[in-house]
């Protein structure tokens, strides 16, 4: 037997798994997991914040519908609503006050909407909610035009950046499998592997949208910034379909100032909305509208003199 | 003229003791303007030619947090001078100014780069009670006084000048020693403040108390008026209110004519002329004819009939 033999032989006697002792391999698990981990994240991130196509911005413009889905999955039912309200095809509660006609060229959605409406007032079930995931086209619509990630999209997005971290967390399910049938304990690496799921479960979510979409979005609130509900938009000033586009792009909080009965009628409300979600199982947006983040829901709905700051000019003096 | 630009040049010359502006100069605002209110920001965004905007500034935030709206920041972004105009300072009030506010004041100036702020000549507390109210100043040597230290005490905390604005008043206090041109005068001459010319509410004290509101236009120290307001009102129960959310009535429109007018003729150039609209926001159409009406109000000759 010549020396190299006697090696051979006595590192399999010692019976290390891949002949590399538990302790090493460790030691060189965590250190290729927290290399996966930064490098996971990199990629991440620069796949979710990559420039996009100026193409995906620069085609036919938003319609409030798109835009409204973009904002919130309930957004267009939330926009149809208003819209009907605002030709006075429904009342301030939702009950119909005529049927609608030609003349207000109403889309498919805000035909929906009105049979939805119609429905939810004729059987006020939980699961009849209209807020309860209005089936339209405008979520086909803004994915086709690549604003939102489809499946698809989501899955190939996940396998760019995901393979650092399922490299190595592929390397120590087979040093794993390879230990148990060596005999070896296992039980460190496991719970080493087990940790992994953390990074895992938050670098796996993806946004709604994709970053056209967030650009589109962004791009249309910083325009029309001026409709925000905290700056208690003057709907006479800009026109009815202020309104609409006010609750498109930032929630119902602007309808407080239209009309408050609606605003906080039982078809617009957030917490109706979601006890009948979660009754019904039916509802899956994240956001259902209602007030939404605005902070003006509980605000007075009257105009304020002198700029909001009480007293400065009309009838004051000055 | 000669007046006008030898009170300038004294003016000028002047250096308040009290703080490191100088008293008599002039800052460069000119054209026209309008009140900033949120409620309306959209349609200011897009007014032509719009070259400043006022902003009250206890709206900017409270005293030790600021706040510039981001609507405001695009506008000071694009070069349109935004002028911060206090509401609550009560420059009346026996009891003083209070400094919180004056550094308010300052910091809203400071913030917005602004070329000057501005206040009114009224009181809003006293005795510990909040008015509510730009409550008018009795016309007195007392009443001077007060006035005048607390003018120039804001002047001395503020980095740039300070205009003071006169209130409209539905009464009279009784046993002025002044009229309200004769007060200003001497506002003026005592503190070196600018003026912020309400010709709305000049025409409503002439109308109310049954003057001629030209006549008491020409005796207002003009050459010290730094920019000026204009605002709709209406009549009720025989009294004309400066409501801020009526249109302009064509009488005040007039004024703004005769002032630009006078201003000019003392060759000190036309200055600047704002609409304040405070609520009941008309439609955007109206909102843009009332402005337009103030910009050729100031450049157009004044109807015979209205002289």
């Amino acid at each position: 037997m010549t020396k190299d033999n006697d090696l051979d032989v006595s590192l399999l006697a010692n019976g290390d798994t891949w002949s590399i002792s538990g302790p090493t391999f460790l030691r060189l698990f965590l250190f290729l997991s927290a290399v996966a981990i930064v490098a996971t994240f990199v990629l991440r991130y620069r796949y979710l914040h990559a420039e996009p196509d100026e193409e995906l911005l620069s085609k036919t413009p938003p319609t409030a519908m798109q835009l409204a889905f973009l904002r919130d999955a309930s957004g267009p039912t939330l926009v149809a609503m208003t819209t009907l309200h605002r030709l006075g095809i429904i009342d301030s509660r939702g009950f119909t006050l005529r049927m609608p006609t030609a003349a207000d060229q109403l889309d498919d959605v805000t035909r929906r909407a009105l049979s939805a409406v119609q429905a939810y007032r004729a059987d006020p079930r939980p699961s009849q909610h209209p807020l309860n995931g209005l089936n339209s086209s405008i979520g086909d619509e803004v994915r086709a035009r690549r604003w939102m990630y489809t499946e698809a999209d989501i899955w190939r997005a996940r396998l760019n950046f995901l393979w650092p971290l399922a490299a190595v967390a592929t390397l120590g399910a087979i040093r794993i499998f390879a230990g148990i049938s060596n005999g070896k304990p296992v039980s460190l690496l496991l719970l080493c592997l087990a940790l992994l799921l953390i990074p895992l479960f938050f670098a796996i979510s993806m946004p709604r949208l994709t970053p056209a979409g967030q650009r589109v979005l962004a791009h249309h609130q910083q325009l029309y910034s001026y409709l925000q509900p905290q700056n208690r938009p003057s709907l006479r000033t800009y026109g009815p379909e202020a309104v609409t586009f006010s609750a498109a792009l930032f929630g119902a909080g602007t309808l407080m100032f239209y009309d408050p009965t609606f605003a906080t009628a039982d078809i617009l409300s957030a917490g109706e909305a979601a006890r009948a979600a979660a009754r019904s199982g039916q509802y899956t947006s994240n956001n259902s509208g209602g007030c939404g983040s605005s902070s003006s829901c509980s605000s007075s709905s009257g105009s304020s003199s002198c700029g909001g700051g009480g007293c400065g000019g009309g009838g004051c003096g000055g | 003229m000669a007046v006008g630009a030898a009170v300038e040049e004294a003016a000028v010359a002047r250096t308040s003791p009290l703080h490191g502006v100088s008293v008599g100069w002039r800052p460069e605002i000119a054209g026209v303007g309008i009140g900033w209110r949120p409620e309306i920001a959209g349609v200011i965004a897009t007014l032509p030619e719009l070259s400043f905007v006022e902003v009250i500034a206890e709206s900017l935030g409270h005293y030790g947090s600021f706040a510039v709206d981001p609507e405001i920041a695009k506008l000071h972004n694009r070069g349109i001078d935004a002028i911060p105009h206090g509401i609550r300072l009560s420059l009346g009030s026996a009891t003083g100014v209070e400094t919180e506010r004056i550094a308010h004041l300052a910091s809203c100036a400071e913030a917005l780069n602004s070329p000057l702020v501005s206040e009114h000549i009224a009181f809003v507390r006293a005795g510990g009670i909040e008015a509510g109210h730009l409550l008018p100043m009795p016309r007195t040597r007392e009443a001077l006084e007060v006035l005048t230290a607390n003018i120039r005490k804001t002047q001395a905390n503020l980095p740039v000048p300070l205009a003071v604005e006169n209130v409209a008043a539905l009464f009279e206090w009784p046993d002025a020693e002044f009229t309200e041109s004769e007060f200003l005068a001497e506002l003026v001459e005592r503190t070196g403040v600018l003026l912020l010319l309400d010709v709305a509410n000049l025409y409503a004290n002439a109308r109310n108390c049954g003057r001629d509101p030209f006549d008491e236009l020409e005796r207002m120290p003009v050459e010290h008026v730094a920019y000026c307001h204009v605002a709709g009102g209406a009549e009720s129960d025989g009294m004309y209110h400066d409501t801020h959310t009526h249109p302009v009535p064509e009488a005040v429109l007039d004024l703004v004519t005769a002032f630009a007018e006078k201003r000019r003729d003392a060759g000190l150039g036309v200055p600047a002329f704002m609409l304040e609209r405070d609520g009941d926001y008309p439609p955007e159409a109206e909102l843009r004819a009332e402005y337009e009406a103030i910009r050729a109000a100031t450049t157009q000759p004044l109807p015979t009939a209205a002289r």
